[in-house]
């Protein structure tokens, strides 16, 4: 065997180097797979630190809460800090960065990380230094242009201790944020703690490390935090014991309530002034448990009471549960205080005309009137007169007269009489109505809960203090973290498991190589075959002299197996090389498709042997296959050096598999188009196989038709043009390479975007919705950008308001989440939520890929009710199949802001849109899961073409502390379709190696021919023919294999994109791949013509001699 | 047209691995239309090459070769192909037929590098396989036929263009004595009818007797047998 290897080693090389190319292919693609999991793996490490699991919660806590002694058997290290999402500002260069994260750190917090003493010492005030220090990551320096010295400032959002979403949280803007003025005193690498961020994204994040305390003062909050980073002891799997520990650690301040005890009684208020429900459940049960009763309360201000001309403006109304008997209150009815009865002029009987505020959607205040009947009118005594009723409200509570209220909603003092005025001195805020519970929560309900304060009354006997101690106990035995807002998190266990990948890059990198795996097998085998017909004569020796055909086979098996495997064993070293220059490219060329540069080769020893050993697999099979022939061939042709049949099998091969095939592609063909599948990977890969093997096949057929069905011969060309029926299946493998290659240029170049015109940008059934501007805020604008009185508050100038005019500005509540577009190579566990206006919805924009069900507008969708725990969610239909992996009716399984289970079902696919980061519900299901999210963090602007760029600059100048950031609709969209395009140019470069085995594949045809057909064009030559002519026949030949492998390729890929093609949103830069065709072709030519023109300088006359 | 041959002092010498071969060495030969003449001699004495050079596939080293008062190596390449195909029709010992084509259609190939081909020519093949006995094999192809019918497909397809000058190089080498005398009987039938030179290099002494010269090649030169 080894003389026969070495005897034949140009062919065994080439045989050798066709199995490393299909190796190669394979195991790179698995290897790009591996680095790409690797890479996010190691940021993901690099990023967390020592940090396993985080206790967060949307509000500030304790910062001794961490260091509670229930976390010490579960943690090695428990370390708090704040975590707010700002933006920064350059005091001096006006340079903006938004997406920013602030950090609230100390040496505990630097503990975590190996580079942690970097950080605290880069936060050391530097001399001369008057404003506390903020050390930045060198993301937010480059984006600030900013250096060590500079002053910057911080905004971020500030949560009020009443929702800005109830009647009494403030509507000032200037409220909603704080701001901080720092000096930047070091920088930090985008690496280890530099790179601290709880969300998975290969970005680096932008990071601006306050130290703790400043920030803490800055919040108005010393020794409070909203984040504990916590290090599990070995024995510690999940983050259920953070859960555990936090509901053992926890002290009712945590829960934000305020527990009075007063001689009789023992209120509960919340410092949010409104108790969320599951807490009021909580309160209740531990009352039961303390053997106290329970009245809930619920304190309103009723804007004016009217009973026929009398009026009363400005009456707090108390609404009792369970009151004394003498205060019972059936619904309808209302008690009046002998006060208010006075200055209303009403008895009981009469009817009592109430006027109050609510709080709409949108946060603006909404008049509402409800009618009672008196019940009674009782003297201001017991309950009647107690001022304990009325919760502290911000802004009247610490009001010594009415005129100095600073109230949360409109005050008209014209109303508030003299006789308002002495109540408030006597009474302050004590109600002078009351109404049943029933009646109140029906009015006065909010998202926030529906109880401003529960009284709780000690049993007989029982000492109000004693009661009060167990109570207190008892509450936080009934108190989840989950009640108080506290949500723990696996972040580390999360990261881990979402750098898996949004997209499985191996599975990406094989299904567009495994054309170029057949090809590079098919090539092996038409390289190992033109060895075995090389030695036709050998093999017919050894059949003259008795050896057994299998015999024969199995000898030359062993040496084709013997090259597999050193091919093979080549090839996994050059699939390591090929995965480098892929993970080179993502990282520099490509560097648009996965937006960082820290990719890194990681290689996988089960990779590499699964390439390997199916490898070795494809080649050797593709060996034995030609060696089947063996034992059919007559002899006396083998003798003659002759290796072919006349391809009959190959013809009932085909006149099966060419109708067949056909048949198999128009049906996912059209299985894709009636199911409107646009994006199907299923759909496309089979119906672009079948159409391929189809157009084979029929080319097949061609080739081995019967000699009487052929034109007659006229030109020279004409009989170049017959030249590939010469070798039926050499052709074919030539014209399969081309194809194959074709087939991908070709699917991915129309898979490619064209930009989009204007009339398309501002076309609402468009990616952009018709919208202009896309823009985001870190800090929530709780004010309508659309009227005049919300522009005031934010304090718009003049250009803002001036184009404002003209625009419309939708607003939409966000809970934040991961991003879900495929700007993140992370899986996200849960996109943000935007909650869709009624408006939105109503405007019906955006083009639907797929939605559950057929509607004029399927927004509405959003609307159904899918029973309790589960609520409809629309996304782009990118980001559903191949980032979060749901389908049309798949559920998302989050908790919502109680840490109850939420399912969001995907009932609405949209076509590529600047919605791809984030998934949509509808907000009255966002106010209702996550009652606390006031205001919008998210805008479409429409906005006249030409205002765009003017609204865009006054926006994110005069909301500059909001982190106000715009982009054009059109831009935005092309950023999510630059991403799929530059994976486009890395496939395309997949279907350019292709090429160069195709064309490899016709220069070795055309040269083996030429070897064989010495004869033929000697005698050709003896006849008249020029070497000239001789050498265009050659390339025509050629040509004809690479214009049927381009038509066959082409026409597949055509057949496989079409259902996409024909999707409302597909724009095909047909000219590009027309241009890419022409240079396939151009390619075979030139590939052919050299080698032709090489092959003809040999001798020819030689082979005509007799002798 | 009668056709002529002159060939006058032809030598042809190749380089050799240590020093020139001179394989010709000084050759003369006449030849009119009508005549046929049969070249014999050992492996290496010329034969091939002197055919060679006469069919303008190879130039002499020296000496002249006019075919119809033509020095062909005057011609530049593309006159020298118009010329060849025109003037000269060769049978090999190898049949050289195109695999991918019919027996037609093959015979018809000459006629295609200066588009000379057509109905007329078509039929002038059909009539030619006719000739040569196949026209039941007429759209076989070549792995369809035996030895000796592949060798009167060459034959046929020599003649298409009706030459002035028919060389055979062993047109009978790879055949059965049967065979081999029928394809010469084919040989001198039809050049009897074609008025054509007809030069055969043979081994067979046979079938150089039944030529009307006949002439043995030795260490390059001509002798008369």
């Amino acid at each position: 065997m080894r003389r026969s290897l070495t005897h034949y080693r140009a062919i065994n090389l080439a045989v050798v180097l066709g199995a490393i190319a299909a190796t190669a292919t394979l195991t790179g693609s698995l290897v790009v797979g591996d680095s790409v999991k690797g890479s996010l793996r190691a940021l993901t490490l690099d990023r967390l630190g020592a940090t396993d699991d985080v206790l967060s919660s949307d509000r500030l806590f304790r910062e001794a809460l961490g260091s509670d002694d229930s976390f010490a058997s579960a943690y090695t290290a428990v370390v708090p800090a704040i975590l707010l999402s700002g933006s920064a500002r350059t005091v001096s260069g006006g340079r903006r960065a938004s997406g920013v994260q602030i950090v609230g750190a100390d040496e505990r917090f630097a503990g975590q990380y190996d580079s942690g003493d970097g950080l605290i010492a880069a936060m050391k005030t530097r001399d001369g230094q008057r404003l506390p220090s903020v050390v930045i990551n060198e993301a937010l320096r480059q984006e600030l242009s900013a250096e060590i010295g500079d002053e910057i400032l911080l905004s971020f959002a500030r949560r009020a201790d009443v929702e800005s979403g109830s009647l009494f949280g403030s509507r000032d803007a200037a409220d909603a944020r704080g701001v901080m003025r720092v000096a930047i005193s070091g920088v930090m690498p985008d690496s280890g703690i530099g790179r601290f961020s709880l969300r998975p994204h290969q970005h680096a994040p932008m990071n601006a490390y306050v130290p703790l305390a400043d920030l803490q003062r800055a919040l108005g909050k010393p020794a409070e935090v909203n984040l504990l980073l916590a290090t599990r002891a070995t024995a510690t799997h999940d983050a259920t014991a953070l859960t555990e520990a936090a509901s053992r650690a926890l002290a009712v301040e945590d829960l934000g309530l305020r527990i009075r005890e007063h001689d009789d009684v023992v209120v509960v208020e919340s410092e949010r002034l409104v108790l969320s429900d599951s807490l009021v459940e909580a309160v209740r049960a531990a009352a039961e448990d303390a053997d106290m009763a329970v009245m809930p309360v619920l304190s309103y201000v009723a804007t004016r009471l009217r009973v026929g001309t009398g009026d009363v403006s400005y009456a707090m109304v108390a609404a009792l549960g369970d009151p004394p008997a003498e205060m019972a209150l059936a619904d309808g009815e209302i008690l009046l205080s002998e006060w208010v009865a006075e200055d209303l002029g009403a008895v009981a009987g009469d009817s009592v005309a109430m006027e109050y505020f609510v709080v709409a959607p949108d946060e603006t205040l909404l008049p509402r009137e409800a009618t009672f009947r008196v019940a009674s009118v009782d003297k201001a005594v017991g309950l009647l007169r107690d001022r304990r009723l009325t919760p502290s409200l911000p802004g009247l509570g610490d009001a010594d007269d009415i005129g100095d209220w600073d109230a949360p909603f409109p005050v008209d003092m014209e109303r508030v009489s003299q006789r308002d005025e002495d109540y408030w001195d006597l009474h302050g805020a004590t109600p002078k109505a009351f109404v049943s519970l029933g009646d109140g929560q029906e009015m006065w309900a909010s998202r926030f809960g529906s109880v401003t304060s529960v009284w709780l009354t000690p049993g007989e006997d029982v000492a109000t203090g004693a009661a009060a101690t167990a109570f207190r106990r008892a509450l936080l035995d009934h108190v989840r973290p989950a009640d108080a807002g506290f949500a723990a998190h696996a972040v580390r266990d999360d990261g881990l498991e979402a750098a898996k990948g949004a997209t499985d890059f191996s599975g990406l990198f094989i299904g567009f190589s495994i054309f170029l795996i057949a090809a590079a097998a098919m090539l092996t085998q038409m390289l190992f075959r033109l060895s075995v017909e090389q030695r036709a004569r050998e093999v017919g020796t050894l059949l003259a002299v008795g050896f057994p055909a299998r015999l024969v086979r199995l000898r030359f098996l062993r040496e084709g197996a013997l090259l597999g495997v050193v091919g093979a064993s080549l090839g996994v070293a050059a699939g390591v090389g090929y995965a480098w220059l892929m993970i080179t490219g993502l990282s520099t060329l490509w560097v648009g498709a996965v937006g960082t540069r820290q990719l890194s080769l990681h290689v996988e020893m089960g990779s590499l042997g699964v390439g390997w050993l199916v490898s070795v697999v494809i080649v050797i099979g593709a060996i034995a296959l030609t060696l089947r022939r063996l034992g059919v061939l007559p002899v006396r042709a083998l003798l003659a050096g002759e290796m072919h049949s006349g391809g009959v099998a190959g013809r009932s091969i085909s006149r099966l598999a060419a109708p067949a095939a056909t048949a198999g592609a128009l049906l996912t063909l059209g299985t894709g188009l009636l199911t409107r599948a646009g994006a199907s990977p299923m759909l496309f890969f089979g119906s672009g196989a079948l159409a391929l093997i189809a157009g084979l096949a029929w080319f097949a057929l061609w080739l081995r038709r019967p000699v009487t069905q052929r034109a007659r011969l006229r030109t020279a060309m004409g009989i170049a043009a017959r030249g590939p029926a010469r070798r039926p299946s050499r052709s074919m493998v030539s014209a399969t390479l081309i194809a194959c290659a074709c087939f991908v240029i070709v699917a991915v170049g129309l898979n490619r975007h064209a930009p989009m015109s204007p009339e398309e940008v501002s076309d609402p059934t468009s990616g952009t919705g018709g919208y202009a501007l896309f823009a985001q805020t870190d800090v929530p604008v709780r004010h309508d950008l659309n009227s005049s009185e919300g522009r005031f508050e934010l304090g718009l100038s003049a250009a803002a308001e001036k184009s404002l005019a003209a625009s419309h500005v939708t607003g939409f509540r966000v809970v934040p989440g991961e991003d879900a577009s495929c700007l993140n190579l992370y899986r996200p566990a849960m996109p943000t939520l935007v909650g869709a206006t009624d408006e939105f919805i109503a405007r019906g924009a955006f083009t639907f890929a797929k939605s559950a069900e057929d509607r004029d507008n399927p927004w509405t969708l959003l609307r159904d009710d899918l029973g309790p725990g589960v609520i409809p969610m629309i996304a782009d239909a990118n980001s559903a199949q191949w980032i979060l992996h749901v389908a049309l009716g798949d559920d998302l399984v989050t908790t919502d802001e109680h840490g109850r289970e939420l399912r969001l079902r995907l009932v609405g696919m949209l076509s590529t849109s600047v919605l791809q980061s984030v998934a949509v519900i509808s907000d009255d299901h966002l106010r209702a899961h996550f009652p606390t999210r006031s205001g919008a963090s998210l805008f479409l602007v429409d906005a006249p073409p030409d205002a765009a760029d003017g609204l865009s600059a006054a926006l994110e100048s005069d909301l500059a502390a909001y982190g106000f950031d715009a982009t054009p609709s059109a831009s935005k969209l092309a950023s999510f379709r630059a991403v799929e395009d530059t994976y486009l140019s890395t496939f395309q470069a997949l279907g350019g190696f292709g090429l160069l085995l195709g064309t490899v594949g016709l220069a070795v045809v055309l040269l083996r021919n030429m070897i064989e057909r010495r004869g033929e064009l000697a005698t050709l030559r003896a006849f008249g023919f020029r070497r000239a002519t001789l050498v265009r026949m050659l390339v025509l030949e050629n040509a004809l294999l690479a214009a049927v492998g381009i038509g066959v390729g082409t026409g597949a890929a055509l057949v496989a994109v079409l259902p996409a093609l024909t999707a409302p949103d597909a724009h095909v830069p047909w000219l590009s791949v027309l241009g890419m065709l022409g240079g396939v072709l151009e390619c075979a030519l030139l590939t052919s013509t050299i080698a032709a023109a090489v092959g003809m300088r040999a001798p020819l006359l030689e082979s005509l001699k007799a002798e | 047209m009668s056709h002529r041959l002159a060939v006058r002092d032809v030598t042809k010498t190749f380089a050799g691995d240590a020093a020139p071969v001179e394989v010709l060495r000084g050759v003369s030969l006449d030849m009119s239309a009508g005549e046929s003449l049969a070249i014999t001699g050992q492996s290496g004495s010329g034969k091939s090459t002197l055919l060679h050079l006469v069919g303008t596939l190879d130039t002499p080293t020296s000496g002249t070769i006019e075919i119809d008062g033509v020095n062909p190596f005057t011609l530049a390449e593309p006159k020298l192909a118009r010329f060849r195909n025109e003037r000269v029709g060769f049978v090999f010992q190898d049949h050289h037929l195109l695999p991918q084509y019919s027996v037609l259609e093959n015979v018809l190939i000459p006629t295609t590098p200066f588009r000379s081909g057509g109905h007329e020519a078509e039929a002038r093949a059909a009539e030619l396989v006719e000739r040569v006995g196949l026209s039941h094999r007429a759209d076989h192809r070549p792995a369809q036929l035996s030895g000796g019918e592949r060798q009167r497909v060459a034959v046929a397809r020599a003649l298409i263009n009706t030459p002035g000058l028919l060389l055979c190089d062993e047109p009978t080498g790879n055949l059965d004595p049967d065979t081999a005398g029928s394809i010469a009987d084919l040989l001198i039938e039809l050049h009897s009818t074609a008025d054509a030179i007809l030069i055969v290099v043979t081994h067979s002494l046979e079938l150089a007797a039944r030529f009307d010269k006949h002439v043995r090649m030795e260490a390059g030169v001509c002798v008369e047998a």
